[in-house]
């Protein structure tokens, strides 16, 4: 082995720059441009063939250019390396001259370099760009890792060589297949982000298109992701002409993991749900599908009602943040979680719970990403926030009440980022319709016609002629009017005497089985 | 219990767990219930014990006030079960 000599004239400098200034301004493919700067190192060293190895994802060095001094490319498989001079660059990252004529018996005695019948061989390493390490502080202090070499014959032994040139040469090679790296990766991410954005397109389109709409209960939502695409679910299926099963979930995590998992609890929910099942049990037979099917870690949190004309809503909150309704009065109750989550424990127990909702009361089923919205100083929105936005909600539409809640949240947060995705379903629910209810009970009742606006009958609620009749001149030009008269009116002893509300279909028994299915369903344990 | 391993789980200086967290420690304790292993967790507080309470996790795990409590409580399992 001898010390690579540096001796070099201003002559030569000049040339060696010309050279260099060659390699500068290569033609743009990858393979062309380490062709030319083996060419280069083959100008500067007066090698007769020149190669350039790079390292593999395997930790093996290939051929990737080869090159004689006649700009001839000789095959890749033809070039003769010596593997034993390979090992001692990668063992010591630092420039190799090995000639035949030299003193060092230990190299000269391998018979992998006297195969190759060459007088000389000159290997410079080609290490990682030193930027690239420097801005990644894991590594910072570590052998900068070697990227491939630059390995060059020669009949004759090497002599003049120019050390600067030859390293600038192989920062060179770094630099090229780094920013082909690069180059790559960005091509590759840029693929990956294109198919996020139609995951998130395709998750978008699951969403209810229109959500019921009609005389008795008007029904909105909407979800805003975190990223392209979102962990929250939402859906509303129609059981029958009077009775909607309203569900809200949320996966554990974020990204693309939790909205593939979204999409399918959305998916059994559609499914399962429309068998019209009892909620609980429609829980269960989700909880057990995803306890089957779904990674072990994995678990959502969801709300899922069942809400008939008469006001009854049955509901299993499973681990869920609690929905909420807004009373008349302004006064705002809590629809607290009473169950496991689904995915957790395939031998979970579901109980549900029942409550009535009057005519004029709001109900919103919401994410934790409501909650957890976070201001630029750390603090939460909270349940507290999100009640006190019902309280001082004026009750006008449901539309109304959704863009209170996104408005709220919005102020609150001050623009700092989302930190979780963010569901909300909203339902209006006005009132029996007379459909449902004595016709003689109603005729006359004026503030009932006032309090149901005409509105629209789309989405999935087909209106019937007598539904029709019952809205029939109202208009919104005295929608002010009569939500008053609504609000009034859906709290109103009056009514439920009248109409024979809800209330008294409800079971003593099945409120008793809803509220006390504590016990029930804890696990037994070991 | 008499398990095979007992596992206990001091988490005061967690303040905060969010639904990956949860999931996580679900999978630990399925996996200890499938070894007939026990996991016992200590010092559950503030936004941690919320979200076990919301979950309805309070009523699987077995929670105790400190280190102690939670290491004696698996002696007496054995005495129970010897």
């Amino acid at each position: 082995m001898t010390p690579i000599m540096v001796p070099s004239p201003e002559i030569q400098v000049e040339h060696h720059l010309g050279v260099l200034a060659r390699t500068g301004v290569a033609p743009p493919g990858l393979l062309d441009a380490l062709t030319t700067i083996v060419d280069a190192a083959i100008e500067l060293t007066h090698a007769q063939q020149g190669a350039l190895l790079l390292v593999k994802s395997s930790g093996n060095f290939e051929v990737t250019v080869a090159r004689d001094a006649q700009r001839g490319s000789p095959p890749l498989h033809q070039v003769q390396i010596s593997s034993s001079v390979l090992r001692r660059v990668m063992g010591s990252q630092r420039e190799l001259i090995v000639t035949e004529a030299e003193e060092d018996s230990s190299m000269a005695r391998q018979a992998s370099i006297g195969a190759l019948g060459v007088h000389s061989i000159l290997v410079i390493p080609v290490d990682k760009l030193p930027l690239a390490e420097a801005r990644d502080t894991t590594v910072r202090g570590r052998r900068s890792e070697l990227l491939g070499v630059l390995y060059l014959h020669s009949r004759w032994p090497f002599f003049h060589l120019d050390r600067e040139a030859l390293r600038m040469l192989a920062r060179k090679v770094a630099v090229v297949v780094e920013n082909a790296a690069l180059f790559a990766a960005l091509c590759e991410k840029a693929r990956l982000d294109h198919e996020v954005e139609i995951t998130g397109q395709i998750q978008r389109q699951m969403q209810p298109v229109q959500f019921p709409r009609g005389p008795e209960l008007d029904v909105t939502g909407f979800t805003v992701e975190c990223h392209a695409v979102g962990g929250d679910c939402l859906d509303v299926v129609k059981l029958s002409d009077k009775r909607h099963g309203l569900l809200v979930g949320d996966i554990a995590g974020k990204g693309i993991p939790a909205s593939l998992l979204a999409s399918l609890l959305q998916g059994l929910f559609v499914t399962i749900g429309t068998l019209d099942l009892p909620p609980e049990e429609v829980v269960s037979r989700v909880n057990r599908y995803l306890c089957e099917r779904s990674p072990e870690d994995w678990y959502a949190t969801l709300f899922y009602a069942i809400l008939d004309s008469s006001g009854r809503l049955d509901y299993v909150n499973a681990g869920h943040v609690p929905a909420l309704i807004r009373r008349c009065s302004g006064k705002v109750e809590s629809l607290e979680s009473t169950n496991f989550p689904v995915g957790m424990f395939s031998d979970a127990k579901y109980t549900r719970a029942t409550t009535q909702i009057e005519a004029g009361n709001y109900l919103l089923i919401y994410t934790d990403g409501i909650p957890e919205a976070k201001n630029r100083r750390g603090e939460f929105f909270g349940e507290a926030g999100l009640r006190r936005l019902l309280e001082e909600f004026p009750g006008q539409t449901v539309d109304d009440l959704a863009e209170v809640v996104r408005a709220g949240v919005r102020a609150f947060t001050e623009g700092a980022p989302q930190s979780d995705d963010i569901a909300v379903l909203a339902g209006h629910y006005r009132g029996a319709s007379l459909s449902t209810t004595s016709v003689r009970a109603l005729k006359g009742d004026a503030c009932l016609k006032r309090s149901r606006p005409k509105r629209p009958l789309v989405g999935r609620i087909r209106a019937t002629k007598t539904e029709l009749s019952l809205s029939k001149g109202t208009d919104h030009g005295t929608h002010n009017d009569g939500t008053r008269i609504e609000r009034h009116y859906g709290c109103g002893h009056e009514r439920r005497d009248r109409v024979g509300g809800g209330k008294q279909r409800v079971p003593r028994e099945d409120q008793r089985a809803a509220h006390g299915g504590e016990k029930e369903d804890r696990l037994e344990r070991g | 219990m008499a398990g095979k391993k007992k596992i206990v789980l001091n988490v005061g200086d967690v303040n905060y767990i969010d639904s990956i967290g949860v999931g996580v420690l679900v999978a630990c304790f399925n996996s200890a219930r499938s070894h007939d292993a026990a996991l016992k967790l200590v010092n559950v507080w503030s936004r941690f014990r919320e979200v076990l309470q919301m979950t309805r996790l309070l009523t699987v795990f077995d929670t105790y006030d400190s280190e102690s409590a939670a290491i004696q409580s698996f002696r007496k399992s054995l005495r129970a079960a010897g």
